[in-house]
């Protein structure tokens, strides 16, 4: 059975809540609520590599916040 | 919002003083007494640094220290990361760096850990202010590392809002009755099934740390379950195989079973045996536990999510599938883990937005196929991806092969669980390379490098991987080993026995091969056979050791087995314990044939 986040040809997005917790996302899926678009369409290794980038702490940004950077 | 356990063990403390807290074969400790153990570790700790956000390394063995150092990092605010000193060294260094731990608590004069690291010893108080911590239920609890599947393994990093919880749905299904339990520890530190079961301290019931002796000798457990009155014990249904004849007996005690699927036979004997039992499944990516059914009737299943959790069956396009449909269960609610520390791709690939959650709200991919019977419970089928169960281990074949990869003698290599003999399932590393490749080193080296679950039982050299049309792997194709190089009739060997001098008597030695064949699944076992080059593993041990046993009546030891060089070895100490006499423990167990052992 196929799963939609493991198609290695397919097209996907990068999803972030309030908590800058990180969503590889089909592109072909409706973005669920409460979840903003970062990155557009694109290979899976793209959106993985910024994911790796950008998300440089995955701990939500609450907890983040009320350790004031530790 | 769960209650904090920490908290709660405080109230605890205050409410049952001089209740025995933990007990083990070091000794015991009351709440009182715990309670100001665990006050001056996290002292010591907070003043090394230690506290909300950070990270501490718990390198200790199975004794009352072992709990009082996990409650204590949670005193102080921080999050712990076990670091089992059965590991390597190198596995060791791997996990510390990967969790970012920076003190260690250690009972070792050197403990393997890398350098660099500050070292706190488990008594230790430095007489500084006992940590005063508000925690966040946001805050992380522990990071336990899982099993990698393309890469090395990856630590869960889980919240104490998320342990709280698991406790407090465990309550609401009822899974606890409402007086005070004896807790049989069962678990490694190292695996979250052992959260469920030491953080039980914290509701108020006293915690018994099995040893690793008593963990895989039926008769020890069974005399330490009667010796403190242990009334819970959490097991794989591996573990249950060995101890179901000591425990059938036993309908006051309950079983907590999870970490693989549940066989229906073992759902029917635990059935018939009138032993309250859970059926547990959760990944650890969800805080242990997710789903729960009570053993009995039809089955086996793994019943209902627990309170809280959302459990949904999605097909590829992530929309529900048919009642009855199989599809991927995926797991949301208050259970769901942080992430993978450190991982940032590999987390958002597993735990991704959830569709039908609340806003924002993030469900876990768990790889696990399921489908829902007509009356709501939840039937597991299987797994999407390579991922394996052994004896309760959650093993990805991707990280042995990815660990066999940096072995300079292998060119390309794969992992697969090939059945030997119906249940008797092992790990099997097959391997290609130039004209100097030696399996035996191949796998010596990797012992160096993985925990003792994940070193396969064989490594097997071939001169080409067998690939399917396509060029992948063909796993199927991989040759199942043939334990012996030549298989010999019965009768051979024990001609064999007869002709090495000093050997004991053929007979009782072609008895003890008979066990060693079958428990094995091996055509042939010589005299001078080492029991674990043979592929036997601990659990095949305590099979032998628990057969004979039962078929001669003697106090047999699984130490005799293990330090045993060889059969002929073995079979003198099994004459030895019979001159001693019969065994004292369950004497009026019917013998039995060897056959019926199995």
């Amino acid at each position: 059975m196929s799963n939609p986040f493991e198609d290695e040809t397919g097209l996907y997005k990068v999803l972030v809540n309030d908590e800058n917790q990180h969503s590889l996302w089909p592109s072909w899926i409706d973005v669920p609520d409460g979840w903003t678009v970062v990155l557009e369409e694109d290979t899976r290794k793209n959106c993985l590599d910024y994911i790796e980038e950008n998300w440089t702490d995955i701990r939500p940004a609450s907890l983040l916040a009320s350790l004031g950077g530790r | 919002m769960s209650d904090d356990l920490t908290a709660r063990f405080l109230r605890a403390a205050a409410d049952h003083p001089h209740r025995v807290a933990v007990r083990a074969q070091d000794g015991a400790l009351d709440f009182a007494e715990l309670d100001a153990r665990t006050a001056g570790l996290a002292a010591t700790l907070a003043a090394h640094g230690a506290g909300r956000g950070s990270r501490v390394g718990v390198h200790l063995r199975r004794t009352t220290d072992l709990l009082v150092a996990l409650l204590a990092v949670w005193r102080a605010g921080a999050a712990y990361v076990p670091l089992d000193p059965a590991y390597p060294a190198e596995r060791l260094a791997f996990l510390a760096a990967d969790a970012g731990v920076a003190l260690v608590i250690s009972a070792d004069d050197a403990p393997a850990v890398p350098a660099g690291l500050v070292i706190v010893r488990p008594g230790s108080r430095t007489g500084g202010p006992v940590p005063q911590v508000t925690s966040l239920p946001g805050d992380p609890a522990y990071v336990i590392h899982t099993s990698g599947s393309t890469g090395p393994a990856k630590g869960v990093e889980v919240s104490r809002g998320s342990a709280a919880f698991l406790v407090a749905a465990l309550e609401g299904i009822g899974a606890y009755r409402p007086e005070p339990a004896v807790v049989a520890w069962n678990a490694s530190v190292s695996f979250d099934a052992s959260v469920q079961q030491w953080a039980r301290v914290c509701r108020g019931d006293t915690v018994v740390v099995l040893s690793d002796d008593e963990r895989g000798d039926p008769s020890r457990l069974a005399a330490v379950v009667a010796e403190f009155g242990v009334t819970d014990l959490d097991l794989t249904p591996s573990h249950w195989e060995l101890l179901r004849e000591t425990l059938a007996g036993r309908s006051a005690l309950r079983l907590f079973m999870g970490g693989e699927p549940v066989p229906e036979r073992t759902w029917r004997e635990i059935e018939a045996a009138g032993i309250t039992a859970l059926n547990l499944y959760g990944p650890t990516e969800c805080t242990v536990d997710a789903t729960a059914a009570w053993i009995g009737g039809p089955g086996p299943h793994i019943g209902r999510a627990l309170p809280g959790v959302g459990a949904r069956i999605l097909d590829a396009g992530l929309r529900p599938v048919a009642e009855g449909e199989t599809g991927e269960l995926y797991l949301a609610g208050p259970g769901v883990a942080l992430g993978y520390t450190g991982r940032a791709a590999l987390t958002a690939q597993r735990f991704t937005a959830d569709p039908a959650g609340p806003a924002g709200g993030r469900m876990y991919r768990t790889g696990d196929l399921a489908r829902q019977r007509a009356d709501g419970a939840l039937e597991f089928v299987g797994r999407s991806d390579r991922q394996v169960k052994l004896r309760g281990f959650r093993i990805e074949p991707g990280e042995i092969e990815n660990a066999l990869r940096i072995d300079p003698d292998v060119r390309d290599t794969a992992v697969d669980v090939k059945e030997f003999a119906p249940g008797d399932r092992r790990l099997i590393a097959y391997v290609t390379g130039g004209a100097g490749l030696s399996p035996q080193d191949v796998r010596r080296r990797l012992e160096a490098r993985l925990p003792a679950h994940m070193v396969p039982s064989e490594v097997v050299a071939l001169a080409a991987m067998p690939l399917t049309p396509s060029g992948k792997t063909d796993y199927r194709a991989l040759p199942v080993p043939e334990s012996r190089p030549e298989p010999r009739p019965a009768a051979a060997a024990g001609d064999r026995a007869a002709a090495v001098p000093g050997s004991p008597e053929p007979l009782l030695l072609e008895q003890v091969a008979e066990v060693w064949r079958t428990v094995l699944g091996v055509s042939d076992v010589g005299p001078s056979d080492d029991f674990l080059l043979l592929g036997g593993h601990s659990l095949a041990a305590l099979r032998v050791v628990h057969t004979l046993r039962r078929t001669l009546g003697v106090g047999l030891q699984l130490r005799h087995l293990l330090d045993a060089r060889d059969l002929a070895d073995f079979t003198e100490s099994v004459r030895a314990a019979m001159a001693a006499g019969p065994a004292t423990t369950r004497p009026s167990l019917p013998r039995r044939t060897t056959q019926d052992a199995t």
